[in-house]
């Protein structure tokens, strides 16, 4: 079943949101690591 | 509170109530009442996720763990956000595609209705009950630092959600958690502001930091592999996201939040809002916390900050221990400032020296901490009292934030702070009010007790459901208040529910030949296996984050083996992605 607002770009576009979605959480947790062995 | 602090709470009040029955449209219908027509932008329902997600006792709980602990807390998100983009890929595209009103719907369609009743009764005691506890935290809370009236205080926030929630449904309670969103990280903003202007002249922000490292306040993430712990990289990447599908991808007041979106697109999009902003925000929050814990480095802190119990042990027969340890806990505190003065001035040549003496006095005042906690566990009976969590005894946690608002903060800002927690937990209530009524109605009443009446007999029978939550969320609120074992039971009850929850829809989706007895035995079986592992002596001491995948695995195999065994007419295969 088709949804609106379903179409190929929409769906490449999320796929990609997916990726940033990990890399941004990788970078967040390296960041607070970093941060905490900065300042300990 | 001065005058100003109370127009600007009851101005949030008025507006919020006003606005949530203003933004209303096309509620005439179950359909708009509960989906909204699935009409909201992404970004409205990436807040209200946000928004249901935070609640009041969240905001307090986890600035005052900032306080004591520091900033280990943030690792309980670490499995959200790879969570986010599972239930992306699998569960909300089922969900809206299914064209349903409720988690547990989707459960008749794939298994039968006992199982689809069972989740959504299951779903109705937790919640009912817990949404009592979301309103009783924040109340005693604030009627204890402020002298207020508790009863009204749980009135004042329950009643005002329950208005706008019954007369303007899932719309009203978007619209609201977008404003009460903004209400909430202003609030935030404000204090971190207020404290960072707050230092001493000496001191600048990275002075506060190296302070607050030193104390251990700013070690955020521990890559220790301890199942006993709850904050560790692991139990947080691995237990927490776990938690974080159950609770985004099985519990109705999340579910309905993305089924109120455009598209699936826009629903996917909603999630992944949380996905990116969640942890930057909680150790924000949690970085206010490490804030106060500097400010009351330069500025001498209560010594218990529950006055309620600290005027117990002071008007108790033990009242002249109670004053010898105040004595000496001015005398350590002032000990300590001195050592965090030279801290804070030291040069990387003096720094070890004044770091230990910063430790060492810092150890002195914990000391005293504890043994003030050991007299009010002894004269006040609170076995709560018998924990420390850093260097504050574990119930005074909640009371710090609120103390330092109400006793520390200009005028007009103790208003913005005491909305902005009216905010977080108004927030919560409003949709776990709307997520009861959808399934009492939708899963109970409609599917079981009424099924051929008119759409405008459920509207009728929604708003009903609606304010009744609401009056029992109220009354449960006024019990729970006077009874700190029973929120913990609430909250265990909650975790039994939510891994085996999960299970059933892993079940579901993953395979293929499992069938609604199977389902329904297994999910009585894994909470059965929760409850073991919650309380047999040899792994109690495991964090509870751990129970949700054990309750996943449970109801997977046992729902597997019952499904073949019983080995019924072959299961209609879910449909399509």
């Amino acid at each position: 079943m088709d949804v609106a607002g379903d179409d190929a770009a929409t769906d490449a576009r999320t796929a990609r949101l997916y990726v940033w979605v990990i890399v941004c959480e990788a970078v967040t947790v390296a960041g607070l690591w970093a941060f905490g062995r900065a300042y300990s | 509170m001065r005058t100003l602090d109370w127009l600007v709470v009851g101005g949030y009040l008025f507006w919020i109530v006003y606005d949530g029955l203003a933004r209303t449209k096309r509620a005439d219908e179950v359909e708009g009442y509960f989906l909204a027509h699935r009409s909201l932008p992404w970004w409205a329902v990436g807040l209200s996720v946000m928004a249901t997600q935070l609640s009041a006792i969240t905001l307090v709980g986890a600035t005052g763990q900032g306080y004591a602990d520091g900033m280990r807390f943030v690792q309980f998100y670490l499995g959200l956000p790879i969570a986010m983009v599972i239930l992306s890929l699998t569960l909300v595209p089922f969900f809206y595609r299914a064209r349903v009103f409720t988690a547990y719907e989707y459960l008749e369609t794939r298994f039968d209705l006992k199982t689809r009743t069972l989740a959504s009764v299951l779903f109705l005691l937790s919640r009912g009950l817990s949404c009592g506890v979301i309103i009783a935290a924040p109340a005693v809370i604030l009627s204890i630092i402020l002298g207020w009236n508790l009863t009204l205080t749980i009135l004042a926030i329950g009643l005002p959600t329950a208005v706008y929630t019954m007369i303007g449904g899932v719309q009203a309670v978007t619209w609201t958690d977008v404003k009460q969103m903004v209400v909430i990280v202003g609030g935030v903003l404000a204090a971190v502001a207020a404290l960072v202007l707050g230092l001493p002249d000496q001191v600048s922000f990275g002075d506060a930091l190296h302070i607050a490292g030193a104390a251990g306040r700013l070690k955020a993430i521990d890559f220790t592999f301890d199942m006993s712990q709850t904050y560790t990289f692991w139990s947080g990447l691995l237990g927490g996201l776990f938690l974080m599908l159950s609770y985004f991808g099985c519990d109705q007041s999340q579910v309905q939040r993305y089924l109120t979106a455009k598209s699936v697109n826009e629903g996917r999009q909603s999630l992944l809002m949380s996905a990116f902003f969640k942890i930057p925000l909680q150790a924000l929050v949690l970085l206010t916390g490490v804030l106060v814990f500097v400010f009351y480095l330069f500025n001498q802190p209560p010594m218990l900050f529950n006055r309620v119990h600290a005027e117990k042990v002071a008007n108790s027969a033990r009242s002249g221990e109670y004053q010898v340890l105040e004595t000496e806990f001015t005398r350590a505190f002032e000990t300590r400032r001195a050592a965090t003065e030279v801290l804070a001035v030291a040069d990387d040549e003096a720094r070890p020296a004044a770091r230990q003496g910063f430790l060492d006095a810092n150890a002195v005042v914990k000391a005293v901490r504890g043994r003030a906690a050991q007299l009010v566990q002894q004269v006040a009976g609170d076995d709560n009292y018998k924990g420390m969590t850093g260097d504050t005894p574990v119930p005074d946690i909640n009371y710090v934030f609120p103390t330092f608002i109400t006793t520390r903060l200009p005028m007009g800002l103790v208003g913005l702070m005491i909305a902005a927690i009216f905010a977080a937990a108004m927030s919560s209530i409003a949709a776990e009010l709307n997520s009861l009524a959808t399934s009492t109605v939708i899963d109970i009443y409609r599917r079981i007790l009424r099924p051929a009446e008119s759409d405008a007999h459920y509207l009728k029978a929604s708003k009903l459901a609606t304010g009744a939550w609401g009056v029992f969320a109220c009354v449960v609120a006024t019990f729970a208040a006077g009874l700190g074992s029973l929120i913990e039971v609430v909250n265990r009850f909650g975790s039994f529910f939510y891994g085996s929850l999960l299970g059933v829809f892993v079940l579901a989706l993953a395979v293929r030949r499992a069938n609604g007895t199977g389902a329904f035995v297994g999910l009585l079986t894994g909470m059965a296996a929760v409850a073991v592992v919650a309380f047999h002596p040899s792994t109690k001491g495991l964090s509870f984050l751990w129970q949700n995948p054990i309750g996943v695995i449970v109801v997977v195999v046992v729902g597997t083996i019952v499904s073949l065994a019983t080995a019924g007419p072959r299961a209609t295969p879910p449909p399509s992605a």
